[in-house]
């Protein structure tokens, strides 16, 4: 070692560093406390997200206008119609924070459902007013609270939308190509999620509650899960 | 889990969760080097102190673009670095970097032989005021490895440039040092 190098080598110990106070560590938490909650449990509005080309692919496939048109007014779920969903979604479930079940049902103020037919969920989340549960195939149901703001449904041309009867009230079949959501969040950033699993979906509304149930396989399948919820699967 | 002492992944997932406790564990684990990190920006121990504090704050919001398994400390002092240059930019003036009080000679242990060579505060003085007096690129990459003895590969992450050129700047830094110092001072 020459003599700079032995210099430079002894610099660390003998600058004269600044030592972090004791109340620094406790000072960011109550920033971020002060400023940034809630954000554990994170407000997400859902809220009708204006996108230009909803209308005119929706004029495109007459058939589904009216379904559609009814379930604005039925499930607070916003139906459109896009060229093309957002091609990098569906990697990262995101669902919110893992607990257990009564823990979650602790954290809403609505009564939860719990499909029969599939028993215990494997994994259940919780995120802002949402519950999820997951079961193997994968299957996710998410439920939350209807409120004033809404979600948004974007849907792939080559996807279809049928209404159906679920435990004898309307209820609105996805089949198809990928579809994602997009609501604002509380900065009012625009997010984009993928319909969280790749394949069918089931919306429907009951007692106050927004149901989504997400899985690969077909309508009957959903249904006799979805009704089991009520005692008839 | 159970008393599983938890991971740095694990602290920066719950802290993604909003778990503030996890991430106070991960302020406490890093601020040392951080706010060396600042302070050698900022020169100020008041605004080293402040300018931590309020880059661990934005870490927080920033975590959610943190990629995981990537190294967390590197990604951490970036923001620290940045935030202290946001507040330096403003201000002209640069102070030196101060010595702690201290006795001479430096380089400690056995009674130095002549081979030995003494390191003095002298020495020290005149090494920090040479790396002020170098261009910012040479003086950002000798700073950080020699007085916050990062590694090669941490120094490219925090400073955003290949490991080739922080081995080259060190060279060609150690080069114009020397130059600076005069060949016949060391």
């Amino acid at each position: 070692m020459n003599r700079l190098e032995r210099v430079l080598a002894s610099l660390p110990d003998a600058v004269d560093w600044p030592e972090p106070s004791e109340h620094l560590a406790t000072r960011v938490v109550s920033r971020i406390d002060s400023e940034m909650r809630p954000r554990g449990v994170r407000m997400r509005r859902w809220v009708w997200a204006a996108v230009g080309s909803l209308v005119i692919l929706v004029a495109l496939i007459p058939g589904t206008r009216q379904a559609v048109a009814d379930l604005f007014q039925e499930a607070g779920v916003r139906i459109g119609f896009v060229q093309q969903t957002p091609s990098d979604l569906g990697r990262d479930l995101r669902l919110g924070d893992p607990m257990t079940l009564s823990e979650a049902a602790s954290l809403v103020e609505f009564e939860l459902g719990f499909p029969e037919l599939l028993g215990p969920p494997e994994e259940t989340y919780f995120d802002a007013d949402t519950i999820s549960m997951v079961w193997e195939g994968p299957i996710l149901l998410t439920q939350r609270a209807i409120s004033t703001s809404f979600g948004e449904k974007l849907i792939a041309p080559d996807t279809s939308v049928t209404d159906v009867q679920l435990a004898g009230g309307p209820a609105l079949w996805i089949e198809g190509a990928e579809h994602s959501f997009t609501y604002l969040d509380e900065q009012g950033n625009r997010i984009e999620e993928s319909a969280r699993l790749a394949g069918n979906t089931l919306l429907w509304q009951r007692g106050g509650v927004d149901h989504r149930l997400e899985l690969a396989d077909g309508l009957d399948r959903a249904l006799a899960i979805a009704e089991s919820i009520y005692g008839s699967g | 889990m159970e008393g599983r002492p938890l991971q740095e992944g694990d602290l920066i997932e719950r802290s993604r969760n909003g778990d503030v406790v996890a991430f106070e564990q991960l302020v406490r684990a890093h601020q040392d080097v951080a706010i060396r990190m600042a302070h050698l920006v900022v020169r100020d121990h008041a605004e080293a102190e402040d300018v931590t504090q309020e880059s661990f704050v934005k870490a927080y919001t920033a975590l959610s673009g943190f990629r995981d398994g990537s190294p967390f400390r590197p990604w951490l002092l970036k923001i620290v670095r940045n935030e202290a240059l946001n507040r330096v930019r403003s201000a002209k003036r640069r102070h030196q970097l101060a010595l702690r009080e201290a006795s001479d000679p430096v380089s400690g242990g056995a009674a130095p032989s002549p081979e030995t060579v003494v390191v003095t505060r002298s020495d020290q003085v005149t090494v920090l005021a040479a790396i002020d007096a170098l261009p910012d690129r040479y003086r950002a990459v000798l700073t950080h490895r020699f007085l916050l003895e990062f590694s090669e590969r941490e120094t490219a992450l925090v400073l955003g440039i290949p490991p080739g050129t922080v081995k080259s700047r060190t060279s060609r830094g150690l080069e114009r040092l020397r130059q600076i110092i005069g060949e016949d001072q060391m």
